[in-house]
């Protein structure tokens, strides 16, 4: 059996990643007897536009991106979106909640005018194309990367946790921050990370997007038994969930 | 087999003669809570934490565990063997693990649990502070009477120590300074029992547990399930602190040869959305309200039935843990009850 | 007739850029610019979120790097909350800070520039990519590796993850460190010293080879910056601004990072969505500086630990004055290696380092916030104003990165000037292009933090603006 061919592709994004697959270290040959990789900008020069396997990284936000998005598209068997920013669009959706020109002036003032300072809408990958694979999270999970990675190897459905990051914790043996009274995005998000912010002594930020029907309303129900109030949850929701239903944030 | 009755100063100088021959976990400070943790010295002890956050049930059955270790069809099966002690279980914490050892050894004996719990030595302790949820007075279980190597009981200043079995004789040999408990002890000790019985009640049923089978039995079509589960977030947090949920899932964690790997299984619960998912993508919970009512009956009715025990040992923790405050078992057969 | 060479993207640097080429009639460079082309915005969307957030939020302007944001936000961030705060808390993110710079150091000379070095410029594409290494240069691969692992686990450690860790925050750190966690890292020193220590041989054993591009790669006279310690050493946590001149004169000193706008300017250009900083006495665009390991080597009297003092000696041998060619940025960056791994070991053996009293708690007490810290590639600032319930009003980011702007445009030109000519792009050529950038280790998520997508894209263009041709690479 031939391995599949596989290449990278970065949109809008801080490319952590890309280097979450640097971070594998010495395991980086095992995951080259496996698949081969033809483009990856970040760490070769060569380039190849014949592959099996898209790996996409990033957000969309230019009409120009959409276009190169949809030619990878074409041209994968297998389209897959690393991290937050292709899952979920990301921190960068926070844009969206803004006037796009106001966006531009706030950094970089008089000059924003300039034809080459233009920017869009903020989407993730699968409001332009079809994605037949999510790797959810800020980063990605290098862990979950390379489960998927072998179970498209394999040509079986990789196992994605649909539950919300709480089961990790009660796991862990975390203390939940909702017996100190704080917001903790953790009951509506996906499980999967292992709840590091959490067991750090932070709240869940939502990074891996809302698990599969997450009772926000039952969120913005509860606010009020812990003095806390739905804007604070809705503050804390825009940060990776803006403009993504069903979040009303 | 005995009693023997030793001060606080003694104890801690046999726990630590105990740490330096075993390894031992023990019931630590976790922040503002308690957890069990590897015990490297006495001192950091604390006999009494009003309840363990994380059930024991973890050191039996870890949150995930691998099960069988595979190269094509070769496999050899992985069971944990390395003797350990477990220090401080409260009495409601050692009914659950005495119905555990009863459900992993019926049917499909399960050599990974039962091989722990046969290696382990189990020091109970009775409670000294009660937790702001616990009702195990009115489940029974404020105190237990067996199961347990060893059980402790604060009375005063000192702690008598009860050891039933050989593996707790085999401890309370390496204690030093104590003394046979004596009548009025005994005594000073039923006083404790009564007294917990009184005050590990934070909720009270209005009913005997084993009643509970029967009043569920009229009970599966009452608006509270669906009226309760609005709220509930499916996150499950309610059967992982639960010290006798069981359940789990199993997956393969595979090599990067495809070929060897690792099966594990890992701590599912009846909660989650998908706990109930089968081949082709049927739920035959895919209700959140199923769901609710499932864990009720599940302690209050199909184990009971299978057993003769309540599955619910009163411990709180659901209560605590649940964000949403919907999981308190009293609250909701009360009201069953009521609406009888 | 009218020629343009574009490189896009550049490869192996982290994010997207673009270099175009403008030949003249005769076929000779006559201008080349480095272009970064993409948009985020993060100075506009930070607005409105509490300061508390704000270290995880610009933590994701960059994957390699989160570290730096996480530090000088925070550092912006207790100054809103107006607290010193605890000296174990200061001490461990001095130790995530360096522990930081050494695995990003390590990415930028074994996995994205040591193929160049080791393999040669002109060697042919397929082949200069760390993939090649495992099997051309196995040891050195492994050492790679290894010494960047070193870095990533105290981070990972230390903060719970490797990127975008969550334990920075305002007032101090989430967590104390554990005394089995920082024996670990102890552990780990003694290889980690000795990696850096066998790399810096192998990499001068090299330079021989390198003779003309040391002369031709952004070999320039400029400013430098960067932090230093009171005493003039070098710093990477706290400290002031030092500038020097091209002759090696210091013309400004213990600059405190708070009064950074009296000293630096910012201009925009119409091709390229990275500003371009100036030291604003000079004025733009003569009043280029370049940041990062270069910089900081040329600025400090002294690194303060024995072994990087014993290199930074051989470094001052390389020309007198400021070494001034952007090559010399690896052999910096090699130093600086073996700097973190010193003080890392330094830090480590202070009982202090274990205290548990680790955060500052306080409401928002100032307006104003400023947090300014030396990242892998240099200066970083953040620059915060808050409401009175502490959410953010007004931001200004200036990245490490942006500062080597105009450095790197003037290296490009001058590589292009050097290696390219006629109207088509030979291989050998394009890389020395690619390599100049790479030399600066630009992180241009980062220092697009407002842009983000900058593939390297070398186009070539004529005097009368046709495309000729072009090299397109991601």
């Amino acid at each position: 059996m031939s391995k599949p061919k596989v290449a990278i592709f970065d949109f809008a994004c801080c490319e952590g990643c890309q280097l979450q697959i640097v971070n594998l270290e010495e395991e980086l040959l095992d995951l080259i007897s496996v698949v081969q990789p033809v483009t990856w900008r970040e760490a070769m020069s060569e380039k190849d536009d014949d592959y099996d396997i898209a790996l996409i990284e990033g957000s969309i936000t230019r009409p120009e991106d959409e276009e190169r998005l949809r030619a990878i598209r074409d041209r994968a068997d297998i389209l897959v979106a690393l991290g937050a920013c292709a899952t979920i669009g990301g921190v960068n959706k926070l844009k969206n909640n803004f006037e796009l020109d106001e966006v531009k002036r706030c950094v970089y003032g008089d000059a924003a005018d300039m034809p080459h300072l233009d920017t869009a809408m903020t989407k993730g990958a699968d409001e332009v194309v079809e994605v037949d694979c999510y790797v959810h999270g800020c980063p990605m999970d290098k862990k979950e990367f390379t489960h998927i990675v072998k179970s498209l190897a394999l040509g079986k459905e990789p196992v994605i946790p649909d539950y919300p990051v709480c089961v990790e914790c009660k796991q862990r043996g975390t203390i939940c921050r909702y017996e100190y009274g704080e917001i903790c995005l953790g009951v509506v998000t996906r499980a999967g990370c292992n709840a590091p912010c959490p067991s750090g002594g932070l709240w869940c930020f939502g990074c891996r997007g809302y698990a599969p029907e997450p009772n926000v309303q039952a969120a913005r129900d509860v606010m009020e038994e812990y003095d806390l109030t739905v804007e604070d949850l809705q503050s804390k929701l825009k940060l990776f969930n803006s403009k993504q239903e069903p979040t009303n944030a | 087999m005995g009693i023997r009755k030793l001060s606080t100063a003694s104890l801690h100088a046999w726990v630590d003669r105990i740490i330096a021959g075993n390894r031992v976990i023990g019931i630590q400070a976790k922040d503002d809570k308690f957890a069990f943790a590897p015990l490297s010295a006495a001192g950091d002890l604390r006999l009494d934490h009003d309840v363990a956050y994380t059930p024991p049930k973890a050191f039996f059955q870890p949150a995930i565990e691998t099960l069988v270790r595979y190269r094509g069809i070769e496999h050899e099966s992985v069971v944990d063997d390395d003797p350990f002690v477990l220090f401080g279980v409260h009495p409601y914490d050692m009914v659950a693990l005495n119905q555990m050892a009863e459900i992993w050894s019926r049917d499909n004996y399960d050599p990974h649990y039962m091989s722990r719990w046969e290696q382990a030595t189990v020091v109970a302790c009775d409670v000294q502070n009660v937790s702001e949820n616990c009702f195990a007075g009115c489940m029974g279980t404020a105190h237990v009477k067996e199961g347990f190597d060893i059980l402790l009981t604060k009375v005063g200043d000192s702690y008598l120590a009860d050891y039933r079995t050989e593996k707790g004789e085999k401890l309370a040999d390496l204690m030093e300074q104590s003394r046979d408990a004596t009548d009025g002890d005994l005594r000073a000790r039923r006083e404790v029992w009564h007294a917990n019985n009184r005050l590990l009640r934070r909720h009270e049923l209005q009913m005997f547990p084993n009643n509970l089978p029967e009043l569920l039995e009229k009970s599966y079509d009452h608006p509270v399930w669906e009226e309760m589960a609005e709220r509930c977030f499916s996150c499950g947090s309610c059967n992982l602190c639960c010290p006798t949920c069981y359940c789990f899932d199993v997956q393969d964690d595979v090599e990067w040869d495809l070929q060897s790997g690792e099966r594990k299984r890992a701590w599912d619960g009846c909660m989650l959305a998908s706990f109930a998912g089968v081949a082709g993508g049927h739920n035959f919970r895919g209700d959140r309200a199923d769901r609710y009512r499932h864990r009720y009956y599940r302690k209050g009715k199909y184990v009971p039935e299978m057993i003769g025990e309540c599955a619910c040992v009163g411990c709180g923790r659901c209560i605590s843990a649940c964000v949403a405050n919907i999981a308190n078992p009293v609250t909701v057969y009360n009201r069953l009850l009521e609406d009888e | 007739m009218a020629r343009e060479i574009a490189i896009d993207p550049v490869t192996r640097i982290e994010g997207h850029a673009k270099v175009t080429i403008h030949l003249d009639d005769d076929g000779q460079v006559e201008d080349a610019r480095f272009h970064v082309t993409q948009f985020r915005g993060f100075e506009k969307f930070c607005e409105g979120r509490p300061l508390h957030e704000m270290p995880a939020i610009t933590a994701r302007i960059c994957g390699i790097c989160p570290v730096s944001h996480l530090i000088a936000s925070s550092k912006a961030c207790d100054m809103l909350l107006a607290v010193g705060i605890p000296e174990p808390a200061r001490k461990l993110r001095r130790l995530l800070n360096l522990a930081q710079i050494l695995q990003s150091h390590a990415l930028s000379f074994f996995h994205l520039s040591s193929p160049d070095l080791l393999l040669g410029m002109d060697a042919p594409e397929q082949e200069r990519n760390v993939f090649h290494l495992f099997s051309s240069h196995p040891d050195l691969a492994r050492d790679g590796i290894r010494l960047r692992k070193y870095g990533q686990q105290i981070v990972e450690w230390l903060g719970g993850k490797r990127i975008h860790p969550a334990w920075v925050v305002p007032g101090g750190v989430s967590r104390p460190l554990s005394e089995k966690l920082r024996d670990r890292m102890l552990e780990g020193l003694p290889e980690a010293r000795e990696v850096t220590l066998r790399t810096i041989q192998a990499y001068k054993n090299l330079t021989e080879d390198f003779r003309e591009e040391i002369r031709s790669f952004g070999n320039f006279p400029s400013m430098f910056m960067g932090l230093v310690t009171p005493q003039g050493n070098l710093e990477t946590y706290d400290g002031r601004l030092r500038f020097m001149d091209a002759q090696g004169d210091i013309v400004a000193d213990q600059v405190p990072g708070s009064d950074y706008r009296d000293h630096i300017g910012e201009a925009v250009e119409p091709w390229s969505y990275l500003k371009f900083p100036y030291y604003k006495p000079t004025g733009y665009p003569d009043g280029i500086y370049r940041v990062g390991p270069l910089a900081r080597m040329n600025i400090v009297d002294a690194c303060g630990t024995p072994l990087a003092d014993e290199e930074l000696a051989e470094f001052r041998e390389l020309q007198r004055g400021p070494a001034l060619s952007s090559f010399h940025f690896h052999y910096a960056r090699l130093i600086e290696i073996l700097f973190c791994v010193e003080r890392i070991e330094q830090i480590l053996n202070d009982p202090d380092i274990l205290g548990q009293r680790v955060r500052a708690q306080a409401g928002p007490n100032a307006a104003e916030g400023i947090g300014v810290a030396e990242a892998p590639r240099g200066t970083l600032i953040h620059h915060y104003r808050a409401d009175e319930n502490g959410l953010i009003q007004q931001v200004n980011l200036v990245i490490a990165t942006c500062h080597n702007n105009l450095a790197m445009n003037k290296s490009v030109r001058q590589v292009a000037r050097r290696f390219v000519s006629g109207d088509a792009l030979d291989d050998g050529a394009l890389n020395r292009v690619e390599a100049v950038v790479r030399a600066y280790d630009p992180c241009l998520s980062c220092s697009t933090h407002a842009a983000g997508r900058m593939p390297l894209h070398l186009q070539l263009i004529g005097p009368d603006g046709a495309l000729l041709d072009e090299a397109k690479r991601g």
